[in-house]
Parts: structure tokens; C-alpha cells; sequence
């Protein structure tokens, strides 16, 4: 485990614009060295909790600390925050080189120093050649490595990254995922990136913060986020799944039966006769043909074949949908309009009560 | 971060400051020309519109007024096509020197008034053109025109040319989807530079002061001989006349276009 | 925005023949060479032709005189005063217009623009009475207290920039306004984050980023100054000679086209001069592109 106390700590900061509420109540810690990741779809706040913590927007209500100092009232200028834009925001009247040094100089660093520090910065993300060059002859992957230097520059104690690479295209997005993953690790700064993209989030991070409507619904690792999502927006937000609506027919201690429009599920979970659940599974643990745990009568509607493996579509009850992953094999008997028996492990089995 | 309360709080005195100075001369006037004193005493001793009755009998006003209209009509007519046909081609077509003619193109706003003024008067008189009413359209299109290159090359670097392709493909003819497409998109520029530019061409008085001659006078140069032999509020009078025209003109931009269009004069 | 509205895209490889697009430039530009090159080229030609002798006698005369230099420095001094003032003023008033919100804005536009549209004459004229021994500036110097008499304005100097500063206001301040709207409110942001403080962002961000629209407002208000005629015929009088109004007297009072024409061409030079000049230096401040 990194750091041991939060390094950054945001506490039940709350912030509304005009009469809409954009954050409620969200508290968040980070420690130090992590790499976090705001996963959540436009208009959840994540851009909103990005400034709070960056000091361009002040909070209604909570209280910021970064390094055991409270910086609530402090003004970004003096945060020693950094920021990567989501366009980049570099000065267009200024060269790469002058734009990674401009930090530097606001903090009256002596000028022998700068020139060297730059170099490093513009080493770090191999744009060591590119220093005398202006803004608009740069591509969209220099821009943003021209950004990156520049926030790294004057060693912040954090750096924030709003979308950063969403203004690039599929290839370089994929290339500079790792780049950038690799470069903050090294140099052990701690970071929160925000994006709508599942596939970065779980790429990159250390920690994923699942936001929707201006609060956290799920804070822990890749992993855990994926395969146990503490509710239903975050299972239908990262990852896909089979899910299915019921009401619990019988609990017994912590089993419960419960009757959907396609079976009956069992689910490990508590919950009285009669409430309304969501039941859900990953597709990747549902087998085609008999098992143990549960079984269902399906039938197919769509085969999506994707190489190394095939997506299976099934029909399902209006406002439920059911998904099998399998790997690449023998699609004998998977034709659209097949009745597949499929089959998973209770133990895999997500629960969630419907309000 | 008293130091930034201090400068916002001078940026917003010095512009309640240069609004005031804006508007004072124009209230002054307004002021002056119901005055009943033929002296000019602020604040008027008493009102009067006799100074408005004195301008509606002023013989040399209307025929000046005419003049002035006219030629400010057609050089800014003139001039929207010239400027327009300028725009399109510099922005479309590459060739050598653009950025020298469009330096060019503008410079005329810059030069000095009477100097081209006296200029153009003697070249008209070489080529044997002795027509006052000539003459001032000659000049008034070279003062009228850098206003609409300007202001039409700015608006049309911000025009989606692939406009005019999508047309194409719809069955128009490269000038019909000009026509068609082009001209209502730059409507708003045409209106800012047509509107200064005929405001330009009304006001102007160093050209125009070598091409009248005794029986064809703009109003500007009517109203500064007037001025200079009898100064009465008269001229108030006519001043006051122009400013709500103005008023009227711009209240009617305003509703077409947007006052903040025309900031991008 | 620059004098130049825009810096057209320059041309990369040469084409051969001439693209029918670029004839469309030709009729705009014929217009302005035959009836506003060629004639300052012919004005230029008389200066110097004397009992049909190629000759520079005009000039050294002119040069010669001593009045001459008082003339030029006035009106160097008058002009340069006037841009320093309509810059000071109209630097911050740029700010505000575009910090504005939307009716305050429409109000301040239309301060701005209903006096450009009045004309020079009617504004000089207006200037003329407010700056009288008893008029509305003097009232008001009397009332604040700054001073214990009236002060004489007309036929001042200061009076006359006062004038000549209201009526180019506009000029200057909405080049600044225009590329003050333009300048994205993130790049602020990004300064901030790297450390700089309200000042710091001023110097280094903002004000680098207004000097295309400073340098346009500049150039046009010194070229009007200089060129002014109305303004100090109304608010000076006769004593005080401005290039200009030597330029007028000659042709239309003493009919001395030889005098005429050289202090002419002398005002052209000044003028060509401030449009070279705006134009190299938009180029070097030109962000981009």
C-alpha cells in the first residue's frame, strides 16, 4: 500500500451553480504517489471537483487539505497544483520552451536554473528537440506532451489532467495511455485524471472514483470496481453485464432466492421477502450449458464475433438484458433463434435493491 | 489581492469617465439647440424650438443634405461590391503579396484626408473631369471602400467554404450558391461596413473640401462655413437633427444585426 | 484584430497562370491604384518638378525654414499626446466593455458608437462650447475644486487634445475590445495553476495577448491625429499651424500649390510611415499563424 494518511483530502465539499446542485456532499482521499481516475459521464462534476481541488473555483461548503496544510482558501496561484487542460490551454504567443518555462519564471526562479529545468521537463516527454518551436506548427500529441512538461515543470505536490487524451485519435490515445501511466509512476507524483472513458479508467489508474450527479458511488481499485460495483450506475458505467430485474422470493440467512421474468436466481445478499432487487453477473462468468449455481433457458438474438472472443446477445424481459462472454471456439448450436442453456456461480451473482 | 481590487475598481472609473466624455458633447448639442438664447449658456435660460424653425427655412440645407445622402448611397454601394469581390479573392485564391494587399487595400482610412483630397483634384482636372458631384463619388468610394474590405475579409475568414461545395452538389451553380448562400451569411458584415461606410462618407470633410464647388456642397463643409460666418445654434439645431437620426439608424442595426456586431467594425 | 483585419494565408508554391478566383481582387484594386495611388504618386511627381526641372528645391526650402519644424513638431506632439491619452484611457475601458454584462455592454457600445456615427464637425462644435471659460469642464473643474479660476481651454492645447482624445476614443478602444473578447478565459486559468500571481498573469499572458488590438487602436489614432483638419481649425484657430492646416491654407487660402504640395507629401511620408510601421510590428505580435 502507498502513503499511509490521505495526502490529498477533500471533505464534504458541496457546490451548486445558480439552483443546480453540481456537487453534493463528496468526500475523497488520496494518497500519496496514486494515480486516481474520475470516471463519470458529462455533467457529473468531475470537471467542477477537478477546479475545487485546483483552487480556480471556490467550494460552498467543505474543506481541502493537500499535504497536511488546508488550502480551502487558498488561492490557486499559490497551491503549487498542476494542471493539464483538456485543450491544452498553452500560450499561443509563447515557444514550447517558453510555455514549459513560464511556471518557473513566475516563481522567480533564478534564471541559470531554468534553462536546465526545462530541458529535463522536455526530456521526460521526449519533446527534447522541439523547444524552439510555436504552438500552432506542434500536432495534438505535442500539445499535450508540450502540456504535461510544462505542469511538471515546477514539481507540483499534485497533478490534475482533465481529459487528457480525449482530443486525440484511437492510436496515439492508446500509445500515450501508457506513456503517461509510466511517467507519473516514475516519478512518483501523485495524480487525478478526470474521464469519461471506462477503458482509460481502468487502464491507468490505481483507483477509480465512479462519479454521477455530483457524488462518489464507488471509490477502490480497477478490479474491485469492475467485478463488485456497489451500484447499479457503476455496474452499467464500467464494463458491461447481464442484468435482470425480480423480487425476492424466499432469504435464507445470506441467500436469497430471487424470481426474474427470465428464472429464478440465487444471489448471496440480505434483503426481506418480497423487495424489489436487481440481479446482475459479469458476462465473462456466464457459461453456455448446465453448471452449478444458476441456470437459465435463453434465447439468442445476436452473435458477435470479435476475434479472440464471441459476444453473445440474449433476449431478454423489457428494461433487463442478458450478455454471455465466451472465448473464440466452436459456435455450433449459437445461431440467432437458438434456446442456449447458460449458467453461472452464485457466488458471482451482484445483488442490488431497487429504490 | 488588493492590488487587483484597486485596478478593477480604476478599469471601471476610467470607463464611467470615457462613456460620460462620450455622450457629453452630443447631450451639449441637444441642450444648445432648444436653448431660446442665441448665446451659447449652459444650462439654456429658457426653451425654445426657434432654432429648429430657422433650419427648416435654411435654403442651401436640403440640396446639401441631398448631395451628401446621395453620394454616401452610391460610393457605399459601389463600394460593397468592390470590397466584397476583393474579400472573396483574398481569401480563396493564393497568390503572391496577399498581406501587402491587403495593407493596401485598407491603408486609405490612414492617409491623410486633404493630402489625398488634394491629390485626386488634380488628377480629375489632368483627365479634364470638372464635375463636382463626379468627383466626390471618385473620392467617397476610395474613403468607403477599406471600411467594407476590412470588415468582409474578417467575416469571411470565418466562412465555412464547404458551404458552397454542399450547395454544389445540390444542383447549384458555383455563382448561384455564392449568391444563395454566401451573401446571407455575410449579411451582418455588410450591414456593419455599409453602415460606417456611409457614415464615413456623410462626415467627411478633407476630401470633400477640394471636390465641391460653389453650387454643390456636402453638409459637412456647409456646416462649417456656417459655423464660421454666422455661429448660431442653428448649427445646434442641424446637429441635433443628426443625432437622432443616428439614434434611429442604430436602434434599427441593433434590431437586424446586434450592437455587438457592429463593435467589429 | 490588426490594421490588417486578418493575416491571410500565405502563399506556399508558386501556380501556374492566374487562378480565375484571384481575378475578382482586380476591379477593388484597380479602383484604388487609379484613383488613390496614381494620384499621390502624381502629387509626389509635382513636388517635385519646378519650371519643368526635376528638383528638390521645394523641399530644401520647406526643410530650411524653422517654422516648418514648428509646424511638424506640433503636430508630432499633438498626435503623440493624443494616442497617449486615448491609450490610457481606453486600454481599461476595452477591459470593461468585455467583462460587462450584456445591457451594461449594450450601453457602453452604444456611448461608443453613436458618437463615431455624429460626424467630426457637430462633436467639435460641441467641444467647442464645453470648453468654454463658463462651459460644463470649467464648472466642473470649479466644482471639485482643482481650481480656484476658470481655466481657458479653447484655443489651448490641452484643449484641443481633450477634443481630439473624445473623438478617437472609439478608434482605439474597440481594436483592444475586439481581441480582448478573444482571449480564452483558460489560458488564465493555466497561469494561475503554474504558479502566477493576478500581476504576473497581467504582464505575461494578457497583455501580450492584446497587442495586435493595441497596436491597430495606435496606429489609427496617431494617423488621424496627424491628419486632423475640423478638429484644431474649431478648437485652436488660427494661430496654432498644423501640417494639415498648412496643407489647406496653401491650396484653398494662399494658393501656393508648390508649398502645397510639399508639405503634403512631408504628411503622406509620416503617414506611409505609421502604416509600415503598425504592419511590422502586428506581424511580430501576431500569435500564431
Amino acid at each position: 500500500m502507498k502513503g499511509g494518511a490521505a495526502y490529498l483530502d477533500v471533505g464534504g465539499v458541496a457546490k451548486r451553480f445558480r439552483e443546480t446542485p453540481v456537487i453534493r456532499d463528496l468526500d475523497l482521499q488520496v494518497r500519496a504517489g496514486e494515480f486516481v481516475a474520475l470516471l463519470g459521464p458529462s455533467g457529473c462534476g468531475k470537471t467542477t471537483l477537478l477546479r475545487i481541488i485546483a483552487g480556480l473555483l471556490a467550494a460552498d461548503r467543505g474543506r481541502v487539505t493537500l499535504d497536511g496544510a488546508d488550502v480551502t482558501r487558498v488561492p490557486a496561484h499559490k497551491r503549487n497544483v498542476g494542471v493539464v487542460f483538456q485543450n491544452y490551454a498553452l500560450f499561443p504567443h509563447l515557444t514550447v520552451a517558453e510555455n514549459v518555462a513560464f511556471g518557473l519564471k513566475a516563481r522567480g526562479t533564478p534564471a541559470g536554473e531554468i534553462a536546465g529545468m526545462v530541458a529535463r521537463a522536455l526530456a521526460l516527454v521526449r519533446l527534447s528537440k522541439y523547444g524552439s518551436r510555436p504552438i500552432f506548427a506542434l500536432s495534438g500529441g505535442e500539445q499535450q506532451r508540450t502540456a504535461v512538461a510544462r505542469a511538471l515543470a515546477v514539481r507540483p505536490k499534485l497533478l490534475l489532467l482533465d481529459e487528457p487524451l480525449s482530443a486525440l485519435d484511437r492510436k496515439l490515445r492508446e500509445t500515450m495511455r501508457m506513456e503517461l501511466g509510466h511517467l507519473l509512476h516514475d516519478l512518483g507524483i501523485t495524480a487525478i485524471f478526470v474521464t469519461h472513458d471506462q477503458d482509460e479508467a481502468l487502464v491507468m489508474s490505481d483507483r477509480i472514483a465512479v462519479m454521477n450527479a455530483g457524488r462518489i458511488e464507488h471509490f477502490d481499485t480497477p478490479a474491485a470496481v469492475y467485478a463488485r460495483p456497489a451500484t447499479p450506475f457503476v455496474l452499467d458505467f464500467v464494463g458491461t453485464s447481464t442484468r435482470l430485474r425480480g423480487t425476492v422470493a424466499a432469504s435464507d440467512g445470506d441467500e436469497l432466492l430471487v424470481d426474474t421474468a427470465a428464472g429464478r436466481v440465487r444471489a448471496r445478499g440480505r434483503a426481506a421477502a418480497g423487495a424489489a432487487v436487481l440481479v446482475a453477473v459479469r458476462p465473462e462468468n456466464v457459461r453456455v450449458g448446465p453448471g452449478g449455481g444458476n441456470t437459465l433457458e435463453l434465447k439468442v438474438r445476436d452473435l458477435v464475433f470479435l476475434g479472440s472472443k464471441l459476444v453473445l446477445h440474449f433476449h431478454a424481459a423489457e428494461g433487463d438484458q442478458a450478455v454471455a462472454e465466451l472465448p473464440a471456439g466452436s459456435t455450433e448450436g449459437l445461431a440467432p433463434g437458438a434456446r442456449v442453456t447458460v449458467s453461472w456461480p452464485v457466488g458471482a451473482t451482484l445483488v442490488y435493491s431497487v429504490p | 489581492m488588493g492590488l487587483e481590487r484597486a485596478a478593477i475598481v480604476v478599469m471601471w472609473t476610467v470607463t464611467a469617465l470615457v462613456a460620460l466624455t462620450l455622450l457629453a458633447p452630443l447631450v451639449v448639442t441637444l441642450a444648445v439647440s432648444v436653448s431660446a438664447s442665441s448665446v451659447f449658456n449652459l444650462p439654456p435660460p429658457a426653451l425654445s424650438l426657434r432654432w429648429y424653425e430657422r433650419m427648416l427655412r435654411l435654403r442651401q440645407l436640403w440640396p446639401a443634405v441631398r448631395l451628401s445622402v446621395a453620394i454616401a448611397l452610391i460610393s457605399t454601394a459601389v463600394s460593397l461590391v468592390l470590397g466584397t469581390l476583393c474579400a472573396i479573392a483574398l481569401i480563396r485564391a493564393t497568390f503572391p503579396g496577399k498581406t501587402t494587399l491587403v495593407t493596401f487595400m485598407v491603408s486609405p482610412l490612414m492617409m491623410p484626408g486633404l493630402v489625398v483630397g488634394v491629390a485626386l483634384l488634380q488628377t480629375l482636372r489632368e483627365l479634364g473631369l470638372r464635375d463636382a458631384y463626379a468627383s466626390l463619388l471618385v473620392g467617397h468610394v476610395v474613403i468607403t471602400l477599406p471600411y467594407v474590405t476590412r470588415t468582409v475579409l474578417a467575416s469571411l475568414s470565418l466562412f465555412d467554404f464547404t458551404l458552397i461545395e454542399a450547395a454544389r452538389t445540390l444542383g447549384y451553380s458555383p455563382p448561384r450558391a455564392l449568391l444563395n448562400i454566401m451573401v446571407p451569411v455575410l449579411a451582418p458584415a455588410f450591414l456593419t461596413s455599409g453602415l460606417f461606410a456611409f457614415l464615413a462618407s456623410m462626415d467627411n470633410y478633407p476630401i470633400s473640401i477640394f471636390l465641391v464647388d460653389a453650387r454643390n456642397k456636402t453638409l459637412p463643409i456647409l456646416m462649417l462655413q456656417y459655423l464660421e460666418e454666422n455661429p448660431d445654434p442653428t448649427i445646434a439645431a442641424i446637429s441635433s437633427g443628426l443625432i437622432l437620426l443616428t439614434i434611429v439608424v442604430l436602434l434599427i442595426a441593433d434590431r437586424l444585426v446586434g450592437l455587438r456586431r457592429l463593435a467589429d467594425f | 484584430m490588426s490594421v490588417t483585419p486578418i493575416a491571410v494565408a500565405r502563399s506556399i508554391a508558386p501556380r501556374r497562370g492566374v487562378e480565375p478566383v484571384a481575378l475578382l481582387a482586380l476591379p477593388g484594386t484597380a479602383y484604388l491604384v487609379v484613383a488613390f495611388a496614381v494620384p499621390l504618386a502624381l502629387l509626389l511627381v509635382t513636388s517635385l518638378v519646378s519650371d519643368g526641372r526635376l528638383t528638390a528645391a521645394g523641399y530644401a526650402r520647406f526643410l530650411a525654414d524653422p517654422f516648418s519644424w514648428t509646424v511638424i513638431a506640433n503636430t508630432l506632439r499633438i498626435a503623440a499626446l493624443t494616442t497617449l491619452v486615448c491609450l490610457l484611457a481606453g486600454y481599461p475601458a476595452a477591459f470593461a466593455l468585455a467583462r460587462a454584462p450584456g445591457a451594461l455592454q449594450a450601453v457602453l457600445l452604444a456611448a461608443l458608437i453613436l458618437p463615431l456615427s455624429v460626424g467630426v464637425v457637430v462633436k467639435a462644435f460641441a467641444w467647442t462650447i464645453l470648453l468654454r471659460s463658463d462651459g460644463v469642464v470649467n464648472r466642473l473643474l470649479l466644482a471639485i475644486g482643482v481650481v480656484d479660476t476658470p481655466v481657458r481651454l479653447l484655443f489651448t492645447e490641452v484643449g484641443l487634445v481633450l477634443g481630439a482624445v473624445n473623438i478617437f476614443l472609439p478608434f482605439m478602444v474597440l481594436p483592444i475590445f475586439a481581441v480582448v473578447k478573444l482571449i480564452e478565459p483558460r489560458l488564465l486559468d493555466a497561469a494561475a495553476t503554474l504558479g502566477a500571481s493576478p500581476l504576473h498573469r497581467f504582464v505575461r499572458v494578457t497583455l501580450p495577448l492584446t497587442m495586435p488590438g493595441v497596436i491597430a487602436g495606435v496606429a489609427f489614432v496617431f494617423s488621424m491625429s496627424v491628419s486632423m483638419y475640423v478638429i484644431p481649425t474649431l478648437l485652436m484657430g488660427d494661430r496654432f499651424k498644423t501640417l494639415s492646416i498648412l496643407v489647406a491654407r496653401s491650396f484653398l487660402f494662399m494658393r501656393d500649390r508648390s508649398l502645397g504640395s510639399t508639405v503634403s507629401v512631408v504628411l503622406l511620408v509620416i503617414a506611409v510611415a505609421v502604416v509600415v510601421a503598425s504592419a511590422l510590428l502586428a506581424r511580430r505580435w501576431q500569435p500564431g499563424r
